[in-house]
């Protein structure tokens, strides 16, 4: 990939100037984020200014029997029972007080009168209700809970102990009477126009003086206050009604402030300090200061923000640069000037950095001015709290910009290679769709707050590693704490990664700018018929790399399919069981799951299933090599996962129970290396080193083939240990089989390294049992010792293997050099349908 | 200064699996030389001319133009061609101006050698009053002139123009017929594709014949019709793809 940067920056500077006048991107970039947070700003402020919330309706039946201090005045909680004076507005009270003459304003006579009508049936019905629950009570502990404090608690106690009386004949009748009477209840309340009513009990103020004057006049003998009845007003709401709900909640806090006022007089009156109810008395104190408050308000805003704009960002130049191009008839003019595609594509990758960015940054900077504006202008009507939330600090800010380079390059290169593929912009923009939600939950997925960078936490390399998570969880830490210095270790693996994953994305565009399908592709009709015919009547003797891609996300589908069915067979498999079921089940996964479709599609899609497969035998020296090199590279990748382990997240129990049944010595040892090894050695082989390296390879990238590959083999093993492990084997594997040209030396190869791990975990089972006197030798511990019941490979084992190793794949490289992989030679070049249209 | 030799390209068709679209063509271009490719839509002279333009990659065959190999040094062979087809579009939100200095910059001119050649081709081919407009405000007629400028604006040794006049009303065809007139008579070397009879009598040295991704006949107009016994072309024309396509249906 030669470029000149004199190209690029021409081509840059066509692209921006071109987008610049382009008003829908000018749209996009310039002016939404400039005008719509001010205009949402403005046009929230007006709803607030202009919104009056109607008042709700209370009712409260018996409102003489109140004491004092007045809980209504001139039909309105006062504002004095109120934390925020306004909220006393928001109620408007009626009572049936004799005295009572207030008119309530916008109620005409009529109305009034026909509230006081609704709620007393509602009243009359709630009194029935009561007494069928007085009568259930002791078979239902819900409805117990209902009654005074003593009576429910023996009630309760006798329920939870099984202790009930026999229930009556019509205790059924009694249910359904109940049930019919709460519906009545619940439609009766519904249709009037009443949010919440308050039933005052007869003698109610009487009895609260009664006590009071009981406890002020209490000696030794207190029997009449204890065993006084108990006197409760009743509050009515419907909690389904939000109207409803809100009211009632208003209601309590004004019942609740006057109950404390009642209390304090009682107390007053007994003269006893004010304290006696709250014997712990607790005070919490918030030692945040406000910074940290802003901090972790922008920590949990910002990361988010961030990647959706710049995701949006990136999208719209990239469809404008690429698909645009392409539908305006130029793409073929800018093709045939003497820049390069690499430079065509990273000049219009720069501009959609560029558009990426600027938006982003404009987008945050009016949000938060924006914010800080109105949150200014509301702080005296708000009330306290939200007034001074300060902007994020210089530090936080500074690494925002850094992060968004990264985040935003990976967005413009993937969004331009979408681009370039799609033919037309209306079919770029229905690639946003799926890319926005994948996008969406990966943000999700780091702003959750058990998910964050630790130095200790084992997995945060591997976060660092993810795309979009690496750099939302390092932004999230630093927006958090900006002097944070702990998190920035991961600032290099996070940049580097993202670095990678731009570079792909970016290669993958330029890929699709060399190719003539995608270039030259023209809006016809896909015909699945046709599409599926072609696929099965021009079959080559390997499979292409779009048939490999399929292959493997086929496996991953059936692999999520099945999870549920996997696990849920093991459900319910006594103890002794679980590992021979759980072999059964590996024997099957890797069968019907691995080697299945990849046979299946060799069959179906190539005309040779031999080739594809290389189902051809290998030379005897390689087969040599592909058995040795397993005894060597054993140790290296025992001690490589150990050394790393503290950088993966813990192994979950299913791989845990798995390693267990590898060393399980009630089964027959040929059963485990069946199992273990025979089966993923062939399984395996012929689904990755078959079909799969065989597709990725025909473009005539054996390099490029075996490390996609490989990492496909990695990420088919889902645990993160092993997911590395595979990897880096599958690279070996790889390159084996390109030597080799065959299968066999493959299988032969991941048949003795499963052994081999077979064999370790039994070795150190059964080290752990009986610690032979020899393995504490000082000479045997240069090559093994058994620290923690494992069996460790130390210095001189390793350097042995290392060197064997270096050789044997030096070896294996050399062997190719003059010879192509014959899976991989350039193949006939499918070239533009456009070309048999009418054009020529 | 062009040589192709046994040129072809096959693609893979939906409905028809792998394709043909050019099997076997060979020819040269001399400097000085307007080379006609006569064929009907769907011949394989689009085709043929992209593989020039090393827009396309041939399946086999080779060609050499200006002593490059197309498949190999495709940036040397672009440099050094002008290539205008119906598929080579001028950008809308560019001045005429714009578009012709931004594709002089990329083939290498800059300062007063592009300005002096700049002024060369808005005077030859009288674009100065529209200079400054943007292309999507321009008429048919001026695109065409802004395309072929963006053609020419690097002095070239070869150009290929494919179909230039076609959906052009008869003024503007005159003028682009005349401007690869006088680009022949500075020596350049022009292959010039079209389907339009009158156009090849005019203008073309030598002409090719091309059906079905096939050169049924080639030499100069005389040459063919002598060959042929037709009076013109077009009586040529029509009489070789007949016979060709009753040879088909025949075997």
């Amino acid at each position: 990939m030669e470029v000149t940067w004199k190209n690029v920056w021409l081509i840059l500077h066509r692209e921006v100037r071109d987008q610049l006048r382009d008003r829908r991107t000018l749209f996009m970039v310039l002016v939404l984020p400039i005008m719509l947070y001010p205009g949402l700003g403005i046009g929230m402020l007006q709803m607030t200014m202009y919104f009056t919330e109607q008042p709700r309706q209370v009712v409260i039946l018996n409102a003489g029997e109140l004491p004092d201090p007045p809980l209504v005045e001139e039909g309105a909680f006062p504002t004095r029972w109120f934390r925020n004076a306004e909220t006393s507005s928001k109620l408007r009270v009626l009572t049936d007080a004799a005295d009572d003459e207030t008119r309530l304003p916008n109620v005409t006579a009529d109305e009034q009168k026909q509230l006081l009508a609704d709620a007393a049936r509602i009243r009359e019905l709630i009194e029935q209700r009561n007494k069928l629950v007085t009568q259930l009570a002791p078979w239902n502990a819900d409805l117990a809970d209902e009654l005074p404090g003593v009576q429910s608690a023996k009630l309760r106690n006798a329920i939870q102990s099984g202790e009930t009386p026999d229930q009556p004949e019509n205790y059924q009748e009694l249910i359904d009477e109940y049930l019919d009477l709460k519906k009545t209840i619940g439609e009766q309340f519904a249709n009037s126009k009443l949010q919440v009513l308050m039933i005052v009990p007869n003698g109610f103020g009487e009895n609260l003086q009664t006590v009071n004057e009981l406890l002020a006049n209490r000696d030794g003998d207190n029997d009449e206050l204890m065993t006084l009845p108990l006197l409760r007003p009743i509050l009515v709401r419907n909690r389904a009604d939000e109207k409803s709900d809100v009211a009632y909640r208003r209601v309590r806090e004004a019942l609740d402030k006057w109950e404390r006022q009642l209390l304090k007089d009682r107390l007053e009156l007994a003269q006893l300090p004010e304290t006696v109810p709250d014997p712990v008395s607790l005070l919490s104190i918030d030692v945040a200061n406000e910074d940290e408050i802003a901090a972790s308000m922008w920590g949990k805003i910002f990361p988010a923000l961030l990647i959706i704009m710049a995701l949006t960002g990136a999208f719209y130049p990239a469809i404008d640069v690429a698909a645009g191009e392409k539908e305006r008839g130029t793409m073929e003019t800018l093709l045939i000037c003497p820049a390069t595609r690499s430079e065509i594509v990273v000049g219009k990758f720069l501009t959609v950095l560029l558009f990426s960015m600027a938006t982003t940054m404009l987008n945050l900077i009016s949000m938060g001015f924006t914010g800080k504006y109105i949150v200014s202008m509301t702080a005296g009507v708000a009330g306290a709290g939200m007034g001074a939330v300060p902007l994020p600090t210089p530090l936080a800010l500074f690494w925002l910009v850094i992060l968004l380079i990264p985040l935003a390059a990976f967005f413009s290169a993937l969004c331009l290679s979408l681009a370039t593929f799609a033919r037309s912009n209306k079919e770029g923009q229905y690639y946003l769709t799926p890319l926005f939600m994948i996008t969406m939950g990966m943000t999700m997925f780091s702003m959750s707050p058990s998910i964050e960078l630790t130095a200790t936490g084992g997995a945060s390399l591997f976060y660092c590693a993810m795309p979009i998570v690496g750099p939302a969880l390092l932004l999230k830490a630093l927006l958090m704490n900006p002097g944070n210095t702990e998190v920035l270790v991961f600032a290099l693996p996070v940049l580097m990664s993202s670095i990678g994953y731009s570079l792909i994305a970016l290669w993958w565009a330029v890929e699709q700018f060399k190719s003539e399908d995608v270039l030259f592709r023209e809006a016809e009709q896909f015909d699945l018929k046709l599409w599926l015919r072609q696929l099965l009547r021009d079959k080559e003797p390997v499979p292409t790399f779009a048939m490999a891609a399929g292959c493997f996300m086929l496996m991953m589908f059936l692999q999520f399919l099945t999870i549920k069915l996997l696990t849920g067979s093991m459900v319910g498999v006594a103890a002794e069981d679980v590992g021979r079921k759980m072999m059964e089940l590996a024997v099957v996964q890797q069968m019907a799951l691995i080697a299945a479709p990849a046979i299946f599609m060799a069959l179906l899609l190539t005309s040779s299933a031999r080739k594809t497969l290389r189902l051809k035998l290998p030379s005897s020296r390689m087969l040599a090599v592909a058995i040795a090199l397993p005894f060597v590279l054993h140790p290296l990748a025992i001690e490589l996962l150990a050394s790393l382990q503290s950088f993966f997240p813990q192994l979950p129990d299913s791989a845990k129970a798995a390693f267990a049944a590898m060393s399980d010595d009630s089964l027959p040892l040929y059963v485990i290396i069946g199992v273990f090894a025979l089966t993923p050695a062939l399984c395996e082989e012929v689904a990755f080193r078959g079909f799969i390296l065989s597709g990725f390879g025909s473009g005539g990238r054996t390099g490029i083939a075996i490390i996609l590959s490989s990492i496909t083999f990695g990420l088919i093993h889902m645990v993160p240990q092993q997911v590395f492990n595979a990897s880096l084997l599958g690279m070996v594997l790889g390159l084996i089989a390109v030597r080799s040209n065959s299968l066999w030396p493959g299988v032969a190869f991941h048949l003795c390294f499963n052994s081999l791990a077979v064999f370790h975990g039994q070795a150190s089972a059964s080290l752990t049992e009986s610690k032979p006197d020899w393995i504490d030798n000082d000479l045997i511990s240069w090559f093994v010792s058994c620290p923690n019941d494992t069996l460790r490979y130390n210095f001189l084992t390793l350097m042995t293997c290392a060197g064997a190793a270096f050789l044997m794949i030096r070896w294996l490289i050399k062997q190719g050099e003059s010879r192509k992989d014959p899976n991989t030679l350039p193949r006939v070049q499918p070239a533009a349908v456009a070309l048999a249209g009418p054009a020529s | 200064m062009i040589e192709v030799s046994e040129l072809t390209k096959c693609f893979s068709d939906p409905k028809r699996g792998i394709v043909s679209a050019l099997g076997g063509v060979s020819f040269e271009v001399k400097p000085g030389e307007v080379f006609g490719l006569l064929g009907p839509n769907g011949a394989g002279k689009t085709t043929c001319l992209r593989i020039l333009s090393t827009v396309l990659r041939p399946t086999s065959g080779r060609t050499i133009i200006s002593g490059y190999d197309v498949a190999n040094y495709p940036e040397q062979v672009r440099s050094r061609i002008g290539f205008m087809s119906n598929n080579t579009g001028i950008y809308d939100r560019m001045t005429a101006w714009e578009m012709v200095e931004y594709f002089g910059k990329l083939y290498g001119l800059t300062g007063d050698k592009l300005a002096h050649r700049m002024d060369e081709v808005f005077t030859m081919l009288r674009m100065h009053e529209f200079k400054d407009m943007l292309g999507s405000k321009m008429s048919t007629g001026m695109t065409q002139k802004v395309s072929i400028a963006r053609t020419i604006v690097h002095d070239p040794p070869v150009l290929i123009f494919d179909e230039p006049t076609s959906g052009l009303d008869v003024l503007v065809a005159r003028n682009v017929i005349e401007a690869v007139a006088q680009l022949r008579d500075a020596g350049k070397s022009i292959i010039y594709s079209t389907h339009i009879m009158s156009e090849v009598e005019r203008l073309c040295d030598r002409v090719a014949v091309i059906h079905k991704g096939q050169i049924l006949a080639m030499g100069t107009r005389q040459e063919l019709c002598e060959q042929h016994g037709s009076d013109s072309m077009e009586d040529l024309f029509f009489a070789l793809i007949d016979r060709h396509d009753e040879a088909a249906v025949a075997v």
